[in-house]
């Protein structure tokens, strides 16, 4: 069941930042460059494989326009 | 110097490299102590594995002495007299089956009741020497994670 709620929650994050990225007709390397980071590691968060520190969190909240709660906050 | 060579990598290269890293400490860790038990089962001196000893000793001394000071002591388990006494039997053991293996494979000698004795006195030897060992660091450890867990909030520690 956990593991249940784990996977939706990943998979959220992943619509939500890919969905704001998407808005701003961003790509992902055009993302990492903006934050500082490689692509890798904005499609490893994406995939919901990584956890981004709270740094990263609010420099891709930033840069995309969102506050955390809207691109990392929990479902309701 | 540190500075530069953490720009180059974001965090979770730097997270992936560390954890690569680790792994190659263990790998090393691991395959250092199998080449010192086969050299020493082949019948080298200490003086010929003297150099791969005092590295895996130097290494060992290092990880230990580092993750008391920070508080630090297994992923997976809390120190006890229990497990502190448990664990001292795995060395024990296999420093008994390490003599028993190379006075009748690798010395080619008949078996004795004196090669069972022999054994028996280096098992306690090494078993007494770990379980000492151990308690020592774990009292350490108590008393480190005492003053890290009871520092006023102002401070570093």
């Amino acid at each position: 069941m956990l593991l249940f709620v784990q996977e939706v929650v990943a998979i959220a994050r992943n619509v939500r930042i890919k969905a704001a990225r998407a808005a701003l007709d961003m790509t992902q390397k055009a993302l990492a460059d903006a934050v500082g980071v490689s692509r890798q590691t904005i499609n490893a968060i994406e995939q919901g494989e990584y956890n981004p520190t709270i740094k990263l969190c609010r420099a891709i909240c930033r840069v995309l326009g969102k506050s955390l709660d809207e691109l990392f906050g929990e479902e309701e | 110097m540190k500075k530069q060579r953490d720009a180059v990598l974001d965090e979770m290269q730097n997270a992936k490299l560390l954890k690569l890293e680790a792994t190659g400490l263990w790998l090393t860790f691991w395959l250092l102590t199998a080449a010192i038990v086969v050299q020493a089962l082949l019948g080298f001196s200490l003086r010929e594995i003297a150099g791969e000893f005092i590295v895996l000793l130097i290494a060992s001394v290092y990880i230990a002495v580092s993750s008391v000071k920070n508080g630090l002591w297994t992923r997976d388990s809390s120190p006890s007299l229990r497990a502190s006494a448990l664990a001292s039997l795995i060395p024990a053991f296999a420093m008994g089956a390490f003599v028993i293996v190379r006075s009748l494979v690798f010395l080619h000698k008949p078996f004795e009741a004196t090669l069972i004795l022999r054994a028996g006195i280096y098992m306690l030897v090494v078993y007494a020497l770990c379980f000492a060992s151990m308690e020592i660091m774990r009292r350490i450890y108590r008393k480190r994670l005492d003053i890290l867990e009871n520092a006023d909030e102002e401070d570093k520690e």
